[in-house]
């Protein structure tokens, strides 16, 4: 079984001091999946992440890597090739430039002479750091040097990818450049493990979600499922008549299970039909005669589904 | 169009770099301009002034006093005598003499700073790459600790290299004025590329071992090493008449490559009585197993090297299970078996070979013991898991130790704790230095040699027992307070007889309680010397009792924990 997945922990247990950190964790991704973990601070995810990368060794449990036992011991060096790990402080060598910094790592990891080169080139094309490949480390701004830690750790085309935190400390358009090579490497066919505490960019990346909560994997599951399970759809709706009409019209749909007035004439209304459901009471309002200028369906984002689910997650 | 990189340029950079990619990285990280030019311009200042201060102490012509060491005339009996001149008034200058005394300053020069300024490197970078998190990434990598490792000791100090490099050809000219063989000179190279190799790696360990004390082991490492080398400088460079060769401190004096210059000396056709330093003469008290080893330059630079490389083994041991697994004790308990037997065994022949001289013996197996208390400190530190791994193996024995039974645990296991293998290794270095004690002419000291012995086993088998006990503190400085309370043990008794030691002549058993034993069981009856081991195998079962105890309690209270939540 474990064959077909890219990680599968059993057991995986990390104990410090008093305080068990990951507990009796049974985590298990899919090939090519983008798995968000998610959980308050203390959770475990960091702890769980170092494991994963070889660079904490279990209290118990044990860890699979594409059906491959994962060992902190030097026995298997090619398990260890497949592995790229990013933590959430990235450090760097800032006596190198960024050339240098890249070729050892590739040299590190025996990548072949000529490929090393090109390999070099195009890492630095998708972390957008070709025109800075000669300037040494110390000179890059945070959200340059966050990319190259990611360069780092995909040079050497690992089959999986753990990022911690990768995107805490950086602008809204060095996540957004930093969203855009995840999508691709995603593409390129790499399993990649991330945690986030910024949950629109989890939606918008993963295909899978876990929550961590005091060592325990509480929830993990498909994104879709996640909604499906859990989050309820919502329409927003506004018009230029009176709001006590629209009220009137709306709670006369079965389906309406709530509602909140967002302003004078707009009103956000739970809904629990499918989309078909919707388009009729779309109809129905427009035959009552009530001017309708908005009429907007949308999901609870992951963030809500978090919070209802009595986790306390810092945003 | 993309520009060429400048490291793509180079192919002895780029077949250095597939050889050995930390080596790359240490060289593009630590050559460049600036730093070539510093190194340059102060290897260069050196030799200068080396020069010109031994350029200072020719005589003179001019001026009338022109008596010196340097005079071919020159004796130890009238050295006041003024220098010979030739026809023509130029002084007659024993240049071959002038020109040792620049080999071998240069050399003891050159050691120093290799191994002084090299540890200091090496233990500063590890520590930074490890408080950096850096070294994981290293770790993470599918090349060897070994390969890695090698790269940190060839590339770290390579500015130390350069600059030390820069002086060969003034220090090989100088060797070859004195009349050196080139062979020798090029052994006595060898000798100092063994020691850097053995100190490098001793530095490596130090910087990867997790000790609690920060950035303090930095100078740790680079102070004590300077200790060492300036205290057996001292002894080599002096009459050993006075220091006494023949007792287990040679082993010691054995880690100083400056050992390999009595050859270089001897080699040359000066007068032992002209150069007044490093006769030859002194190493004939040097024995091993009864044997003068280390007057033959061949089986004496062969016993150097071997010294060094089996060392070095060991310690590499250490280096690269630290490094593969930082949380994993320095040696596995199978490693510390070999090591405290090949090393007692190696100590022992240092202390059998004067015959006939009982006191002498008697003070040979003095020392013997205090070295075998550093041997024991270094192992306890070496085998004990810290506390973490301690709880971890209460909890989840029955799972991960594959149904070994708790006895085989504690002889091989890798996170069990200390107690019993080091009371292995006791055992070990008792019965190799058991027949050394029955073979020697002590006469009537035997027993009293031998009582000691078995009061001092006991005594490490306590501080063994202390420190597995401290280990186990919720204190974060637990290591360092471990370390101090050891060493306090060790030293403070003993400090405390030497201060007093005119009002306590007439109570010599109190050195029962310290870790010199011996100085007292030759005055006391058998009597109170099983009943002092009564009291001590009572504390070690009392100590032993504690540590079972909280064992089982770290083991049990998780369960309860979890049921709590």
């Amino acid at each position: 079984m474990t064959q077909e997945l890219a990680i599968a922990t059993r057991k995986l247990t990390k104990q410090f001091e008093g305080h068990i950190a990951v507990n009796e964790l049974e985590l298990e991704v899919k090939i090519g999946e983008v798995y968000g973990l998610i959980g308050p601070n203390g959770a475990g995810k960091t702890t769980l992440i170092r494991m994963l990368a070889a660079a904490e060794e279990p209290t118990a449990g044990e860890i699979y890597i594409h059906g491959d036992r994962l060992k902190r011991d030097n026995s298997n060096p090619r398990l260890k090739q497949n592995i790229g790990y990013l933590p959430d402080d990235f450090p760097l060598y800032d006596d190198l430039t960024v050339w240098d910094y890249l070729d050892y790592f590739a040299r590190l990891y025996r990548l072949k002479a000529k490929y090393r080169r090109r390999r070099l080139y195009e890492i630095l094309e998708l972390v957008n750091l070709t025109t800075k490949r000669n300037s040494s480390i110390s000179t890059l701004s945070r959200g340059m040097k966050q990319r190259l830690g990611l360069a780092r750790c995909i040079i050497y085309e690992p089959l999986l990818l753990l990022l911690d935190e990768p995107v805490s400390g950086l602008d809204p358009i060095a996540r957004m450049e930093f969203r855009k090579i995840v999508k691709f490497l995603q593409e390129s066919g790499m399993t990649i493990l991330i945690s986030s505490h910024v949950l629109s960019d989890l939606a918008e990346l993963c295909t899978s979600v876990g929550i961590m909560e005091l060592g325990y994997l509480v929830e993990s599951a498909s994104l879709e499922e996640l909604y499906d399970r859990l989050s309820n759809q919502q329409i927003i709706v506004s018009s230029l008549g009176d709001r006590e009409t629209l009220v009137k019209e709306l709670k006369k749909n079965s389906l309406v299970k709530e509602y909140e007035t967002l302003s004078d004439n707009s009103i956000q209304v739970n809904f629990s039909g499918d989309t078909e459901n919707s388009a009729q009471l779309l109809r129905s309002l427009i035959e009552a005669g009530i001017s309708v200028t908005e009429f907007h369906c949308t999901r609870e984002d992951l963030e809500t589904i978090f919070l209802k689910l009595g986790h306390k997650q810092v945003s | 169009m993309l520009t060429k990189n400048k490291s793509q340029q180079n192919p002895l950079m780029d077949r250095i770099g597939d050889w050995n990619p930390q080596l790359l990285r240490e060289i593009k990280g630590r050559l460049k301009v600036r730093n070539i030019a510093i190194a340059t311009a102060i290897s260069a200042l050196f030799q200068i002034m080396f020069y010109f201060v031994y350029e200072a102490a020719l005589p003179i012509a001019e001026g009338g006093y022109y008596s010196s060491k340097y005079c071919l005339n020159y004796s130890a009996n009238n050295p006041y005598a003024l220098c010979t001149q030739d026809p023509s008034g130029n002084l007659l200058i024993n240049w071959q003499l002038w020109w040792l005394d620049i080999f071998i300053c240069m050399s003891i020069i050159a050691i120093f700073v290799l191994i002084v300024a090299g540890i200091y490197l090496l233990v500063a970078d590890l520590s930074k790459e490890k408080n950096h998190g850096t070294l994981d990434f290293i770790r993470m990598s599918p090349q060897t600790a070994t390969k890695i490792l090698i790269g940190k000791i060839l590339g770290v100090p390579i500015l130390v290299y350069l600059a030390v490099i820069l002086a060969l050809p003034l220090h090989l000219w100088a060797g070859l004025s004195a009349g050196i063989p080139l062979i020798l000179i090029l052994a006595f190279y060898g000798v100092v590329i063994a020691s850097c190799a053995f100190f490098y790696s001793a530095g490596l360990l130090l910087g990867l071992v997790n000790l609690g004390i920060g950035g303090f082991k930095i100078w740790l490492g680079s102070i004590s090493v300077f200790l060492f080398l300036w205290l057996t400088t001292t002894c080599l460079m002096s009459d050993f008449d006075n220091y006494g060769w023949g007792i287990p401190f040679d082993w010691l004096a054995l880690f100083h490559p400056g050992v390999a210059l009595f050859y270089l000396v001897d080699a040359t056709s000066l007068n032992s009585e002209t150069i007044r330093y490093l006769n030859i003469e002194y190493l004939e008290e040097l024995r091993w197993y009864g044997q003068s080893w280390w007057l033959n330059p061949w089986t004496g630079i062969g016993f150097l090297l071997f010294n060094y490389g089996a060392c070095t083994y060991w310690i590499w041991q250490g280096v690269t299970r630290s490094f593969d697994n930082p949380i994993s004790t320095v040696f596995s308990k199978k490693q510390s078996y070999f090591i405290c037997g090949m090393l007692s065994l190696v100590i022992v022949g240092f202390i059998v070979h004067n015959e006939g001289i009982e006191s002498l013996l008697e003070y040979n197996f003095l020392f013997l013991k205090l070295l075998l208390v550093a041997l024991f400190l270094g192992l306890i530190a070496a085998i004990s898991p810290q506390r973490q791994t301690l709880q971890d193996w209460a909890r989840y024995r029955h799972q991960n130790s594959n149904r070994k039974s708790l006895i085989v645990d504690l002889i091989w296991g890798e996170k069990s704790p200390s107690t019993l293998a080091i009371a292995i290794n006791v055992l070990i270095a008792v019965i190799a230095i058991l027949p050394a004690i029955i073979l020697a002419p002590l006469g009537d000291y035997k027993t009293a040699v031998f009582s000691g012995l078995i009061l001092l086993a006991s005594t490490i088998l306590i501080f063994a027992s202390i420190a597995q006990l401290m280990l186990f503190m919720k204190n974060p400085k637990r290591a360092i307070l471990a370390s101090a309370t050891l060493v306090s043990l060790t030293l403070i008794p003993l400090i405390v007889f030497s201060i007093f030691y005119p009002y306590l002549a007439n109570a010599p058993h109190l050195f029962l309680f310290t870790i010199m034993p011996m100085i007292g069981t030759q005055y006391v009856t058998g009597t109170t010397i099983i009943a002092l081991l009564l009291g001590q195998w009572l504390a070690i079962a009392v100590l032993n009792l504690q540590i079972t105890r909280q064992l089982k309690k770290a083991g049990e209270s998780e369960t309860k924990a979890l049921l709590s939540r």
